[in-house]
């Protein structure tokens, strides 16, 4: 149960780094950079911090939104097709320097930390970030706040650089990442938390299917595209929304 | 310059040519980063291996990957950019291509193509022509050649025939289309098929060289054939190649002069590119000088 709750929280991380509502039609691929990045962090900054959770936590936030900054900055009147090949570029850019570990003397070499985070931190975590990712919600802050969460996510995963990511895991992790994102609503902060709780449930299902169920996610998430553009909260909120205006009719 | 390390950038640049066309048309004609074309890839280098170890010849081994990867993309357009296309939003588009990308790796895990297999890749690699001094494989040479036929036969059927206009309109004006005769459910994804038949023939080629199966493209491929298409025109064929093959050489003299060096130098020297193509593009972008509304 913890372990799913855990699950549950970095998932959602996760697929808050695809929330970039400000610009229409833009996609953001750069949430496993992120993740590397903020684990990366996390995991240098481990040693002086006498493994600390919550300076990791803080060092892993801070770089990733630094960075998210930095590029939304560069991608400000970037076309969707540009901003897309730019953030996935930046995710298999940080993927090659984390593989590029191995050619570091082992002297050198930066250790993962030696503590992982627990349940309630990543609850907090997610909490703060879902927080963030509200206020930012039609700012310029917005893809920070989104790259804020996935550094988050790779501080608590300990995604250290001690970790190569192949280009299939990492296209794997991206689109679990749009799927959880997709699935829950892509347009409020709110969405991915509840995509997640969503897979989450849906677990079950999957040892039910057994190796089917590998075959059936993709075209499940086709069909949420096609039927479900905004996710189950959009559409929980068109209803409520509708509901709400039916019932003023009515009171009228 | 080594004649060895030119051989071997020939070789990459020809992979990466490949993907970066695939890559750029797709840009071009349907808008979006299609990242189901690396699954194509993967496809293509399976099929590859599944027939090299039925001991096929090697032509029928590239027209299995280039066979398989054309059936996925004709299915992704017609399933599943199809219904998309009326809503005209080009992040959905991108989800879909990751989602047919699960698709693919869940074809490969049932179909059990995904195993780690290693096969003796001694016949064409090994075969050494020599011209001028300038020695290289039999392998290195077919990519070559099959680089330059694949991307001048997809220029021509997307920028010089009535195909590639009927593709234009149908995903453009799929009513229009629909009243000049073009059927939008059956133009656009034999395009796809096309672009990703290519990318499928790249993942071929490079199962040919390797002697162990990985269900990978290599990041650098990857990362060079993006970098390739944002320095490019959109829909520019013949300059992405040109960029690929430079890229390609690039690489290959950074490895040879220091293998730890060209791990942190090649995604550095990528990064510069990817950000001056990025540059590039917004500068000379519509509207780029005028303030974004608010």
């Amino acid at each position: 149960m913890a372990l799913s709750l855990l699950s549950i929280a970095l998932s959602a991380l996760v697929g808050l780094s695809v929330f970039t509502p400000p610009s229409a039609n833009r996609i953001s691929l750069a949430g496993v950079g992120f993740m590397i990045l903020g684990g990366t962090v996390a995991a240098i900054v481990s040693g002086p911090a006498h493994g600390v959770v919550l300076v990791l936590l803080v060092a892993a936030a801070a770089s990733a939104a630094f960075a998210g900054m930095v590029i939304d900055a560069g991608l400000k009147n970037a076309d969707a097709k540009t901003f897309a090949i730019a953030t996935l570029a930046f995710s298999v850019v940080m993927a090659l320097y984390a593989s590029a570990h191995r050619y570091v003397p082992s002297s050198h070499q930066i250790a993962a930390p030696s503590r992982y985070s627990s349940t309630w931190e990543a609850g907090l975590v997610l909490a703060l970030c879902v927080a963030v990712c509200y206020a930012a919600t039609g700012s310029r802050f917005s893809f920070a706040a989104g790259a804020m969460a996935a550094g988050l996510a790779g501080a608590i995963v300990s995604t250290s650089a001690a970790q190569p990511l192949g280009t299939t895991a990492l296209i794997e992790l991206l689109a679990f990442a749009v799927s959880i994102a997709v699935i829950g609503g892509r347009r409020s902060a709110f969405g991915p938390p509840f995509g997640a709780l969503l897979a989450a449930l849906a677990l079950p299902l999957t040892h039910i299917a057994g190796l089917w169920s590998v075959y059936l996610i993709g075209p499940l998430i086709v069909i949420a595209l096609i039927w479900l553009p905004d996710g189950l909260f959009g559409l929980a909120q068109q209803t409520f929304d509708g509901y709400l205006r039916r019932r003023a009719d009515g009171a009228a | 310059m080594d004649a060895k390390v030119v051989a071997g950038a020939l070789f990459d640049g020809s992979v990466i040519a490949l993907v970066a066309a695939a890559t750029t048309v797709c840009l071009d004609l349907f808008g979006f980063l299609n990242l189901m074309l690396v699954g194509a890839f993967i496809l293509g280098a399976a099929e590859e291996y599944a027939f090299a170890a039925a001991a096929a010849p090697h032509w029928e081994r590239l027209a299995a990957g280039a066979l398989a990867a054309a059936i996925a993309g004709f299915l992704f357009d017609r399933f599943a950019l199809h219904p998309l296309r009326k809503r005209g939003t080009t992040d959905l588009a991108v989800a879909a291509g990751l989602a047919a990308f699960l698709v693919v790796l869940g074809y490969l895990a049932i179909f059990r193509l995904d195993v780690s297999v290693s096969l003796p890749r001694s016949v064409l690699s090994q075969r050494i022509a020599n011209i001028g001094g300038f020695t290289f494989s039999e392998l290195q040479a077919l990519a070559v050649a099959l680089c330059v036929l694949a991307c001048v036969a997809l220029h021509i059927a997307v920028y010089r025939t009535r195909f590639g206009l009927g593709v234009r309109a149908a995903i453009e004006n799929p009513a229009a289309a629909q009243f000049m005769g073009v059927r939008a459910d059956r133009v656009p994804p034999s395009a796809m098929a096309a672009i990703c038949a290519v990318a499928g023939i790249g993942g071929a080629i490079f199962a040919m060289q390797s002697g162990l199966f990985a269900i990978d493209i290599p990041a650098t491929i990857l990362i060079s054939a993006l970098a390739a298409c944002m320095l490019a025109p959109t829909g520019s064929v013949s300059i992405a190649v040109v960029f690929s093959f430079a890229l390609a050489l690039v690489d290959r003299a950074i490895v040879a002069r220091d293998p730890a060096l060209s791990a942190f130098a090649t995604p550095t020297l990528m990064l510069i590119v990817i950000a001056a193509g990025v540059l590039l593009r917004t500068r000379s972008a519509p509207g780029a000088h005028q303030k974004a509304p608010t």
